[in-house]
């Protein structure tokens, strides 16, 4: 097999597994929904009201 | 000619309907539900939605079940969020102490504003909380946001918005449109990126909500600041016009989602942001007659005359599947970006193989179970029903209750 369409396959691979681990990532979200993380987030920049 | 719309097997289809419908009684069901009667009407929106997703997989028909889901959903956050506002406010007006006390839900749409003076200045400019506030505070609704572009790009505007089923419940009001917008200029299709830059650059220099005050058109049916002033006297007589204009009298003349496709800065920096999701829709050069029903079927100017010429649709486009619906030749389908399209060579469409015997047929099945379960389509759309579901799920349970009681009490 020529480079080209090993090439073309490694993105193809790349591009569904992409997409397989959107599919993961919405239920992971909404499973820590609400939890510390949101907190942590809000701590890593800290905001303040005008 | 039926092109890329066939339905998945029977069996796939109803793998991802089961699995739907695990992931949906995980997550809108739930534990945590105490009362049965809201127990029960998220059951039923959970099996509602499982089976949505498998007509959807296995018709090959998307936005018919689609837009059943969208616009009941809009219609749900409607009764549920201004009921909540009457009951605790007693009316859907903001008092200044309201707004002093940042007591105010953050809304997706206010999102672009807020990028700016969060990144530059540190200052939250809308006033809600910044954690925990009512429907979660600023974080929540900003993660929530990015994690739909991520999974959805614009999609977002289709499966997850709970403002747009309201113009595409107007919009799908008559058969046909009273006014065509065939010949619109394609400067107009510029109009919600122009809304995007004034918004971003004005709240960026005032510091304040800027769509929210002035130009915010669905104020009509979530939450407006008293009219307490001529300044507010003025906001209001503009945003009853925006809203009366593009959520209701413009889609039912036309037929188009016209705040979401010309208006809304959400969807404009959602449509710049799209790419980093890797679903498409595409036109199969090999199978389109170019005949323009997708053109006229698209709600929000994503494909125009250019488009059909080029067979390439903007990326404005929200997934919603009126133009698969809609074409004649099964020309136009979800795809994953850069992937080739099994079976269909850039030179046309491939002759159809021999006839396999029995045995082969049945050895090939788990292979053809696999392909399915990657492919764009079934991908996408069990994704986008699991994002819309479960952000729908409390709002559509709560309204089912609410109407039920309400007809209870008709009932001498």
């Amino acid at each position: 097999m020529t480079p080209a369409p090993i090439l073309r396959r490694l993105r193809t691979l790349l591009v569904v597994a992409w997409a397989l681990g959107l599919v993961f990532l919405v239920p992971v979200f909404f499973l820590n929904y609400g939890g510390g993380w949101l907190r942590r987030l809000a701590e890593l920049w800290p905001l303040a009201y005008p | 000619m039926n092109g890329n719309r066939r339905g998945l097997s029977l069996f796939t289809s109803s793998l991802l309907a089961l699995l739907m419908l695990l992931a949906l009684s995980t997550f809108v069901v739930g534990p945590r539900i105490a009362d049965e009667k809201l127990l029960a009407a998220s059951a039923v929106w959970t099996l509602f939605l499982t089976v949505i997703l498998f007509l959807m997989l296995r018709t090959g028909r998307v936005s018919r079940y689609r837009s059943t889901f969208f616009v009941i959903y809009a219609v749900s956050f409607v009764i549920v969020f201004v009921g909540d506002l009457i009951a605790e406010r007693g009316s859907m007006a903001l008092s200044r102490e309201t707004i002093a006390a940042r007591q105010v839900p953050l809304c997706p749409v206010a999102i672009p504003q807020l990028i700016l003076p969060a990144l530059i200045k540190r200052l939250l400019i809308f006033p809600t909380q910044i954690v925990a506030g009512h429907y979660g505070g600023f974080w929540a609704v900003l993660a929530l946001w990015f994690v739909g572009v991520l999974a959805l790009g614009r999609g977002w505007c289709s499966w997850g918005c709970f403002y747009g089923g309201i113009d595409e419940g107007f919009a799908k009001l008559l058969r046909r449109p009273l006014l065509s917008t065939r010949r619109l200029p394609e400067r107009w299709r510029l109009l919600p990126i122009a809304v995007l830059v004034v918004v971003v650059v004005w709240s960026f220099l005032d510091l304040g909500p800027t769509y929210c005050r002035w130009l915010c058109p669905l104020k009509l049916v979530t939450e407006y600041p008293a009219v307490d002033s001529p300044v507010a006297y003025l906001q209001t007589v503009v945003f009853v016009t925006l809203g009366m204009g593009l959520l209701i009298v413009l889609p039912v003349l036309t037929s188009k989602r016209i705040h979401c496709g010309l208006f809304c800065p959400l969807g404009a920096l959602n449509a710049k942001l799209g790419p980093v999701n890797p679903y498409r829709v595409r036109i199969d050069p090999a199978l389109c007659s170019g005949c323009g029903r997708c053109q006229d079927a698209c709600p929000t100017f994503s494909i125009t005359g250019a488009s059909l010429e080029t067979k390439r649709v903007d990326g404005s486009c929200t997934r919603c599947g009126r133009c698969l619906d809609g074409c004649p030749r099964g020309a136009i389908s979800y795809r994953l970006v850069g992937v080739p399209v099994a079976g269909v060579p850039a030179g046309g469409a491939a002759a159809p193989p021999p006839p396999a015997p029995l045995w082969r047929r049945w050895l090939a099945w788990p292979g053809r179970v696999g392909r399915e379960l990657v492919e764009a389509r079934a991908l996408f759309l069990f994704t986008a029903v699991l994002f819309g579901g479960v952000l729908s799920g409390g709002f559509v349970s709560q309204a089912l209750c609410r109407v039920a009681g309400w007809l209870g009490e008709l009932r001498p």
